[in-house]
């Protein structure tokens, strides 16, 4: 049977947010995209440390003296550190510094020695969290805080949460392809079927969940691993998916950075997911290979 | 109804049977178009091309074919109806050239007051130094005679007055030599402007850079005025009459309004060679709500070319290169399998999921095509057979006075700007 579908694609976080809404009409679609767009613009003005944020705002003070976290950043950097414990300081937000030095590099690193931490400049260890006082204070200079590895995840999840309030129970969100949203199931029935871009016969059925995938797209590197300093340098894609888009988001990092054998135990402090392992285009895990933390 | 503007295939070496072929496509498709019957100027071209009777004929003189006004005779010669009756120039060598381009003798004269008595003449085509579109359209006009005049419309705002005052008091046919209103690609911008696909206009840009001397080289020297005209106030005003009406025209024409103020900054800071026009111009003008257009010209640079910029929030047009841009980046190709997938009421593994999108810089850009002209015809030769054929019909041109009249008298706006220091008003309608 054939289905009106609204869609809306705009600019947000310096990639592209795609909302599909399957059978809602025209104005209701517009209401909600309107309502969606906004959030995400306010979130990425708190997040991005490109924009005049709270986020940038703590990244110019921060060093020369504790600086005071509003209260919706405090949690997410709460939520980031929690992360950045579970995930054994794969996942890290305090690597900027680095990216910004590797991007002016000449040359793509080679790939890193496991647990070698050669000149150890930024990591989330350089950062003091005063919980009383709700405030962050650098201890080396030049150290930046940086959400894009999360961010993307955080704003899915209050997406989800806002089209869950206007009782939207069937939506398909893409942020930027990388970060993905299948709310509901596909209005055909069952699971909506996603596949990976430039990975033929890949299919991950995805029903209230969502999806990250991490990968190094050559001269666009962005994944640091915070072990040495240097571009992370996994497979050529990884996928997770899981019911929460955040800890998609963060598990995608942190095991596209870990060795194949060091991701089972990260794993294991994490609930049910799936991931798949893209090493060439013929050459994938498939899903299932970890199912949460039975693994 | 349809929203496709048919082929304008008018290239300048373009023969009579096929352009006749072409205006007669065009003659049926107007009406049926969206656009292009919603813009009067289109009127004349609704009327079937003339065919081979003497009756059809329209008798043309040509003054000024130098450079430009031979570009207008190659056209006129290959356009259905025309016969070119005469030439007119003070120097030999344009009047052999043009005589040469028709291949029979026609009748030359070095005083246009001699064309214009020729009462077998039904219409003139003026393609002369600036300083001489004034005099030369109101004595045509005095004369009976139907007036094409190249841009801009003339060199001092009391003359643009006078001009368009004459050409509305005149039952002829007047038109300005502003092809881009029959260019294809043009036409399709403003369908998309027209459509909402940039929202309301915000700001128009536009700049035109050469790096050139603007000089010819002139056989001896009492002819320098002659040859480099357009480097003397005393018969142009330089860059803005002779490059920024274009751009101008557009703004007004897109904007549909004129400027309500400018201001702006000009000077000689490179060819220091006894030249008195700025050769470098930098004009603000306001328009109505709230909307500039920012527009310069240099000519000691070529590197950004030339160009004018439509800018909304939601996209922006480039007309010379004929491009659209979304401010919303499009959707990845997966969503749109997914779209018609749902809509078609299939379901199978959409290829979306992948290393994060990132938007093209500037220039990486590609931007959206707006269709062309077969050989990329800038408009001219439609142009010239809209004005043939109103002449035949004895037609007035529609809204063509004021096209020349906003645009010409937006160009030397700027240049008093920029001359005088200071912001100078609209002036007001030609009939105040």
């Amino acid at each position: 049977m054939p289905v009106r579908v609204y869609h809306h694609t705009f600019f947000a976080m310096n990639t592209r947010f795609s909302l599909v809404f399957p059978e809602i009409s025209g104005n209701l679609g517009r209401i909600l995209s309107l309502e969606v767009r906004r959030y995400v613009d306010a979130q990425e003005e708190m997040t991005s440390r490109f924009r005049q944020g709270a986020l940038a705002r703590i990244n110019a003070q921060a060093f020369d003296g504790a600086a005071r976290v509003p209260n919706a950043l405090w949690d997410v950097l709460m939520q980031c550190r929690r992360h950045w414990e579970q995930t054994y300081g794969l996942f890290d937000i305090a690597l900027g510094a680095y990216r910004r030095r590797a991007s002016d590099a000449p040359a793509r690193s080679s790939r890193p020695t496991e647990h070698a931490r050669p000149n150890r400049q930024y990591g989330l260890d350089k950062v003091v969290f005063d919980e009383r006082e709700q405030s962050v204070r650098f201890t080396a200079p030049g150290l930046v805080l940086d959400l894009g590895g999360i961010g993307k995840g955080l704003a899915l999840k209050g997406v989800k949460a806002i089209l869950e309030r206007n009782g939207v129970d069937q939506a398909f969100v893409s942020f930027g392809e990388s970060s993905i949203l299948a709310l509901g199931e596909h209005p055909n029935g069952g699971p909506w079927h996603i596949g990976l871009a430039d990975v033929p016969n890949t299919d991950l059925p995805l029903s209230n969940e969502a999806m990250s995938v991490s990968g190094q797209t050559p001269g666009r590197e962005h994944i640091v691993d915070p072990r040495t300093g240097a571009w992370a340098n996994g497979p050529r894609m990884l996928a997770v998916v899981g019911e929460c888009p955040v800890e998609a988001e963060v598990l995608s990092t942190a095991l596209y950075i870990a060795s194949p054998a060091e991701r089972p135990r990260l794993l294991s402090r994490y609930g049910k997911v799936r991931v798949l392992d893209v090493r060439s285009d013929a050459d994938f895990i498939p899903t299932p290979i970890y199912e949460g933390s039975a693994v | 109804m349809t929203d496709e503007i048919p082929d304008i295939d008018l290239a300048v070496h373009g023969r009579t049977e096929h352009r006749r072929e072409v205006l007669k496509k065009l003659a049926g498709g107007i009406a049926g178009s969206a656009l292009l019957g919603t813009l009067p100027w289109f009127a004349p071209l609704q009327a079937a091309p003339a065919g081979g009777a003497p009756s059809d004929r329209v008798r043309v003189g040509i003054i000024g074919p130098g450079s430009r006004g031979q570009f207008l005779l190659e056209h006129l010669l290959h356009t259905p109806a025309v016969e070119i009756a005469a030439l007119c120039d003070v120097y030999q060598p344009h009047l052999d050239d043009g005589q040469r381009a028709i291949g029979k003798p026609v009748a030359q004269y070095k005083d246009y007051r001699r064309l214009l008595e020729d009462t077998s003449i039904d219409a003139v085509v003026i393609a002369t130094p600036l300083y001489l579109h004034a005099p030369m359209c109101l004595a045509a006009f005095d004369a009976g005679k139907s007036v094409y005049c190249e841009k801009s419309l003339a060199l001092t705002i009391d003359d643009c007055k006078a001009v368009a005052r004459a050409a509305a008091n005149s039952t002829k046919t007047f038109q300005i030599g502003h092809q881009r209103l029959f260019h294809r690609s043009t036409l399709y911008a403003l369908k998309q402007v027209m459509a909402g696909d940039l929202g309301p206009i915000t700001q128009i840009r536009a700049y035109w850079h050469r790096n050139t001397a603007w000089r010819r080289p002139v056989p001896s020297a009492d002819l320098e005025a002659l040859f480099n005209w357009r480097l003397y106030r005393k018969y142009s005003a330089g860059l803005m009459t002779e490059l920024a009406s274009h751009h101008l025209h557009v703004a007004n024409w897109f904007l549909d309004a004129h400027p309500l103020a400018c201001v702006g900054y000009g000077s000689i800071n490179y060819w220091k060679d006894g030249r008195d026009v700025f050769d470098n111009v930098n004009v603000i003008y306001k328009y109505p709500k709230g909307v500039s257009f920012v527009y310069d010209s240099l000519s000691s640079n070529r590197f950004y070319g030339l160009e004018v910029q439509l800018l909304g929030p939601k996209g922006t047009l480039e007309l010379e290169t004929a491009k659209y841009y979304s401010e919303n980046p499009p959707p990845a190709p997966g969503i749109v399998q997914l779209i018609n997938q749902i809509e078609k009421g299939t379901l199978e593994a959409v290829p979306i999921g992948g290393p994060s999108w990132v938007p093209d810089l500037k220039k990486d850009t590609k931007g959206t095509p707006l269709p062309e002209d077969p050989d990329r015809d800038d408009g001219t030769g439609l142009s010239l057979a809209a004005f043939v054929n109103a002449v035949r019909l004895g037609r007035r041109a529609p809204y063509m006075i004021d096209h020349a009249y906003r645009s010409g008298v937006a160009a030397l706006m700027g240049v008093m700007a920029m001359e005088e220091q200071r912001e100078v008003q609209w002036p007001g309608n030609y009939s105040a």
